[in-house]
């Protein structure tokens, strides 16, 4: 895969420092959770590698590139972002909304040859939409609409997707819908995934690495039993919890707030 | 090595898409209406002309009166009218899906205020010159949008901050107009027929002055409304597609700018088809650009070519302005049309 680092970036929201001097590198296909109390800033994080948000200082490159001097189709052709509930217009189906994800792909004119048509079919596959292909994907449930946007970021075929909560407003079940979808993604085909995420115990399950954020500083990173502890995630999120061992993967057992 | 070209199926409305048909005959009814609508147009009048005129001067004939009427007077007022009517809906339509407004039209971004005043400016002020007009209006109208993006400009483009900024210039420069009035009442009726929009005694030489962009308009259109497409997403799924999004949205901003203010130029402030022709094609089409853009255009010619005829037959001879008309006659349409849609 190609490498991400982030070197000394500071990160700000208009006049308002969310980031100062971080640190980070991702070189392997794996999935990574960003954890962290609200404003902790671990979405301006997630923004900046995505090449949402321009850096006060410091530079992300992409296989050593500055991402913000690549041609932007470069960088849309290595690495796709979904932005926490994106939005399409009402009636646009779920084919065309997928079709977009070829857009880094396209000159002037539209087309370039390529197998486009042939690629979008495979993201709708991956993401087991393919019946939903002419609906609305308004009409769609809330997880169906969520593979829709993924099936998009898909059709990018980029070898790294940046995910914002891909999860929140959706019930357990399409959660673990779009989990094991992710896991199936990063094993068959080896994308890494990068995902900021509110739930512990998912972070736990389905990630390599953990990255716990704390007023834009890192304070802990590696392996969810290295990162989910009781002692990480009181300074964090500054709750009790217990972490219990199960079948080869944590939980965590959030049981209040610390005083 | 020498590359197939091939029809990329994924660009193309999609002929499984279950709208296919409604958009298809649609598309029929648009054209076979706009050429209903030139017919038309060209036999009624103060004189009436029959179709064996019509063919008598297609062969060649050029020697009678009737030449001259066709040729010369309803010919290219039928033209002018169907490009304005073009333009107007393509600007209102680019500028619903860049500002992802649905109350955006070419004034939302001061085109229409600009031009104005500055036609206000060299009618009451300097009447002798009003062969002026259209060029003044045109500048007028572009200085005005630029005023307004250079104001909303600020490490990129809001759009609600560039409604808000029209909005606010739109109120600066009606009041200058409106002061222009007060001061110099006796001459505002003269600026009535610019104010509401028309046709009347427009020639070939206002064809040429329009053409161009109009051309432009349709090329770019067709080349680029999956770009707006795109910006319907929002600033961060567009960028994360590889958009060049600031870029892009000035592009469609300037373009739409242009088409308003060559429009304005030659029809005088037309208000009404930029705001309501692109909602009702959005009603029947859907929201994809790649059809909103063109259907605009086409029912935007429409809608003039027809409501200009009504305008100088309904009370032959006195003619009503077609701006006015076509509010009377498009706001209930738009409503019926708005109603079917609730009930969906």
């Amino acid at each position: 895969m190609k490498t991400i680092s982030l070197e000394s970036l500071d990160l700000s929201y208009g006049d308002r420092l969310v980031v100062k001097g971080l640190d980070l590198r991702f070189e392997r296909p794996e999935i990574v959770s960003i954890i962290g109390a609200n404003g902790s800033g671990k979405s301006t994080i997630l923004k900046s590698i995505g090449r949402l948000l321009r850096p006060r200082k410091g530079v992300v490159t992409l296989n050593g590139k500055d991402i913000h001097t690549l041609p932007a189709k470069t960088v849309a052709r290595a690495m796709s972002i979904l932005p926490q509930s994106p939005h399409a217009p009402d009636d646009i189906t779920v084919k065309d909304l997928v079709s977009f994800g070829r857009t880094p792909y396209r000159n002037f004119f539209g087309n370039n040859g390529d197998d486009d048509a042939e690629i979008i079919r495979w993201a709708l596959k991956e993401t087991n939409i393919e019946e939903f292909a002419f609906r609305p994907v308004q009409t769609l449930s809330g997880g169906e609409r969520q593979r829709a946007w993924i099936a998009m970021a898909l059709a990018q075929k980029t070898g790294i997707m940046l995910l914002d909560e891909p999860t929140t407003f959706l019930d357990i079940h399409h959660q673990f819908e779009i989990m094991e979808l992710l896991q199936r993604l990063n094993e068959k085909h080896n994308i890494t995934v990068i995902m900021v995420i509110h739930d512990l115990n998912h972070a736990a399950k389905f990630s390599h690495r953990v990255i716990a954020v704390k007023q834009g500083n890192i304070v802990r990173d590696g392996t969810p039993e290295e990162v989910i502890t009781e002692a990480t995630l009181k300074e964090v999120f500054g709750i009790k919890a217990q972490i219990l061992s199960m079948n080869g993967s944590i939980v965590c057992i959030p049981c209040g707030v610390c005083r | 090595m020498e590359r197939e070209i091939t029809i990329d199926e994924s660009l193309m409305p999609n002929q499984q898409d279950p709208r296919y048909t409604k958009r298809f005959f649609t598309g029929v009814v648009g054209a076979a209406a706009l050429l209903a609508g030139i017919v038309i147009s060209i036999l009624v009048g103060a004189v009436e002309i029959s179709l064996t005129d019509i063919a008598a001067v297609i062969s060649g004939d050029s020697s009678g009166v009737n030449y001259h009427i066709i040729y010369n007077i309803r010919l290219p007022r039928i033209i002018v009218g169907a490009m304005a009517g073009i333009n107007l809906a393509l600007a209102g339509a680019i500028l619903q899906g860049v500002l992802r407004n649905p109350l955006a039209d070419p004034g939302i971004i001061g085109v229409t205020a600009g031009a104005g005043l500055a036609a206000m400016v060299i009618m009451i002020l300097f009447p002798e010159r009003s062969g002026l007009v259209p060029m003044f209006a045109f500048i007028g109208a572009i200085t005005a949008a630029l005023l307004v993006y250079l104001i909303s400009w600020k490490k990129g483009i809001n759009p609600l901050r560039l409604i808000l900024a029209g909005v606010a210039v739109a109120a600066f420069f009606g009041a200058i107009i409106s002061t222009l009035m007060v001061f110099h009442s006796d001459k505002v009726q003269g600026t009535i027929n610019w104010m509401v929009g028309g046709f009347q005694g427009r020639s070939w030489g206002h064809v040429s002055t329009i053409i161009p962009y109009t051309a432009a308009g349709v090329v770019i259109t067709i080349l680029g409304s999956r770009y707006l497409n795109i910006l319907m997403l929002g600033d961060d799924v567009a960028k994360g597609l590889g958009m060049r999004v600031e870029m892009t949205r000035l592009g469609f901003i300037a373009l739409a700018s242009f088409l308003a203010a060559s429009a304005v130029s030659v029809a005088g402030l037309l208000g009404f088809v930029g705001l309501i022709t692109p909602h009702a094609v959005r009603l029947v089409v859907g929201s994809d650009n790649r059809l909103v853009l063109p259907f605009s255009a086409l029912f935007g010619a429409v809608l003039i070519v027809f409501a200009d005829t009504l305008a100088r037959t309904i009370f032959n001879p006195v003619e009503i302005p077609v701006g006015v008309l076509m509010a009377f006659l498009g706001a209930p349409f738009f409503l019926y049309l708005l109603r079917g849609a609730m009930k969906r």
